[in-house]
């Protein structure tokens, strides 16, 4: 078994660091629009870096969880048993050799999540697998990443009956990322929230101490979407490495295309998750007594989210048509500081979007009627003319001592195009 | 009694049913599910850190065929049905459930 309460939240800075690695919550649709956002520049060639990323922090967490354990199979089956507490799905590596083999699996996270999302896709989907599967193989045997290769040869979301991967040795055919470095944190300040009937510090507690429940299969089924656990990094390293490679292609241009896309998975990330918390049993039985006012909401959302993993996130004001958090140690920020040195542009991309969708819901969403949460609501909730817009005002990856998100009510002309913005930049 | 019965949208291709119940749920609705080797009756109570919360609780058979959501003390449950031949089987047997409580 392996379980990351065992671990214990860090309730300072709202972290649950696993292995050495930050880990926080997300579901099946960031997962897959994120994904694809990247995929669908063609003629970026993503497919190493989504491997390649994931190989990196599966290498770096089991090299450490695994020191203290010499036999084999039972390096085996703590692996087996973190894939599982991810959410990722089943894979059984017993037939797995320091040559490598094949893992076949009818349960993997992405597949299914990318068939439940977008339908049958065209070619394998379970990138973040295959990836770990690399970084597995090589912290099973104390390999080097470099001399692993791991390929998906089928997928369930190709309608396939199960997903098969590949593992070989070999010069990796992922991309081999330079070290992360190690950076500090920054205090969080005590700054003054204001007044409401949440007992924030209480209620991030809570949620960071219940039981996400991994089914047979698996997976994580709650709120109404496949959650998952898994590495910081690696969502910043397909998203920065991704902005590099886009400012390559294009420019400064590159980066806003690339921040355009990453706050649309901010607001995929808000209205499904978070949509699905706040529509949901657990909220009302958490929540109720002390939801009097929309602005309640806001704080006992935001209070949820500090429960994910994602960094400090701190209300500093609040109004019926506008929102600014400030967010210590946001996971964005402190993995572009690992990977890349200080930013000269904002890179709070999922807490833009995320914050302007809570936002969306509470205020423009009536969140608290328990709308159904279908496409159709979230077009007109994100894509209408009458929208919270989220911008950086600060940012910690820049040198700021915080992320700052200024989340503002605007509206546009019938026909006019809102866009959203990264805010800060050099 | 159930009160009223609202189709929720769910994203993962399941039906969802929202239960409005006559009488707040209590635990005498764990006494349908018993038998721990068909289901799994999982509880969460936080009011050690909320004195004012409900105890959640999730329940599925070991088979997967549902799930049911709800807390203690709410009008309210929700159950989620896999899609599949057994899917109107197992609707019908909760909500005769739902029905019989008081």
């Amino acid at each position: 078994m392996f379980d990351f309460a065992e671990f214990g939240y860090d309730f300072a800075t709202n972290r649950l660091v696993v292995g050495g690695e930050p880990m926080v919550l997300h579901c099946h649709h960031y997962n897959v629009f994120l994904q694809r956002s990247i995929q669908d520049a063609e003629y970026i060639d993503s497919a190493p870096i989504l491997v390649g990323a994931a190989a990196e922090v599966v290498f770096a967490q089991l090299t450490n969880l695994l020191s203290q354990t010499p036999d084999i199979a039972a390096r085996k089956a703590t692996v087996e048993a973190l894939y599982r507490a991810c959410g990722l799905g089943l894979i059984d590596l017993s037939a797995l050799t320091d040559r490598g083999g094949e893992v076949s699996t009818c349960s993997t996270h992405y597949s299914i999540g990318w068939k439940e999302k977008f339908g049958i896709s065209r070619a394998p989907v379970a990138f973040f697998s295959t990836g770990f599967l690399a970084g597995a193989l090589a912290a099973i045997y104390r390999l080097p990443p470099s001399d692993v290769q791991a390929r998906q040869t089928a997928c369930c979301s190709m309608g396939a009956d199960a997903d098969v991967f590949e593992l070989g040795r070999g010069p990796a055919d992922f991309t081999i990322f330079a070290p992360r470095r190690d950076t500090p944190l920054v205090a969080v300040g005590n700054d003054v929230e204001p007044a409401t009937s949440v007992d924030r510090a209480a209620v991030t507690r809570a949620v960071a101490e219940m039981p996400l429940p991994v089914n047979d299969e698996g997976l994580i089924p709650v709120f109404g979407v496949y959650a998952t656990r898994l590495h910081a990094d690696y969502y910043n390293r397909i998203s920065f490495a991704f902005e590099r490679e886009m400012t390559e292609a294009a420019g400064r241009q590159g980066v806003e295309i690339a921040a355009d896309l990453f706050i649309e998975a901010g607001h995929i990330c808000a209205f499904n998750t978070l949509g699905g918390i706040m529509c949901s049993p657990e909220w009302d039985a958490l929540m109720s007594p002390m939801l009097k006012t929309r602005e309640d909401w806001v704080h006992g959302i935001v209070a949820w989210w500090n429960a994910c993993g994602y960094g400090a996130g701190k209300v500093v004001d609040l109004s019926p048509t506008s929102l600014t958090v400030r967010l210590y140690n946001d996971y964005e920020s402190v993995g572009y500081e690992r990977m890349y040195g200080t930013a000269d542009h904002g890179v709070g991309y999922l807490v833009t979007g995320g914050f302007a969708g809570v936002m969306n819901l509470i205020y423009l969403g009536d969140i608290h009627t328990k709308p159904a949460l279908t496409p159709a609501f979230y077009d007109r909730l994100f894509k209408g003319g009458r929208a919270f817009k989220g911008r950086m005002t600060t940012c910690q990856a820049m040198g700021d001592p915080y992320t700052e998100i200024r989340a503002e009510l605007v509206e546009t002309a019938p026909g006019g195009h809102r866009l959203e913005g990264a805010g800060v930049s050099a | 009694m159930i009160k009223a019965a609202e189709m929720v949208h769910d994203c993962l291709h399941r039906e969802r049913y929202r239960y409005t119940l006559d009488s707040p749920v209590d635990d005498g609705l764990f006494a349908h599910y018993a038998d721990a080797d068909a289901f799994q009756v999982a509880v969460y109570d936080a009011r050690h850190l909320l004195p004012q919360a409900r105890i959640t609780f999730r329940i599925e058979p070991r088979d997967g065929s549902f799930l049911i959501n709800g807390a203690l003390g709410l009008d309210y449950v929700t159950v989620t049905y896999l899609r599949g031949g057994r899917m109107e089987a197992a609707r019908a047997t909760q909500e005769a459930i739902l029905a019989r409580l008081r």
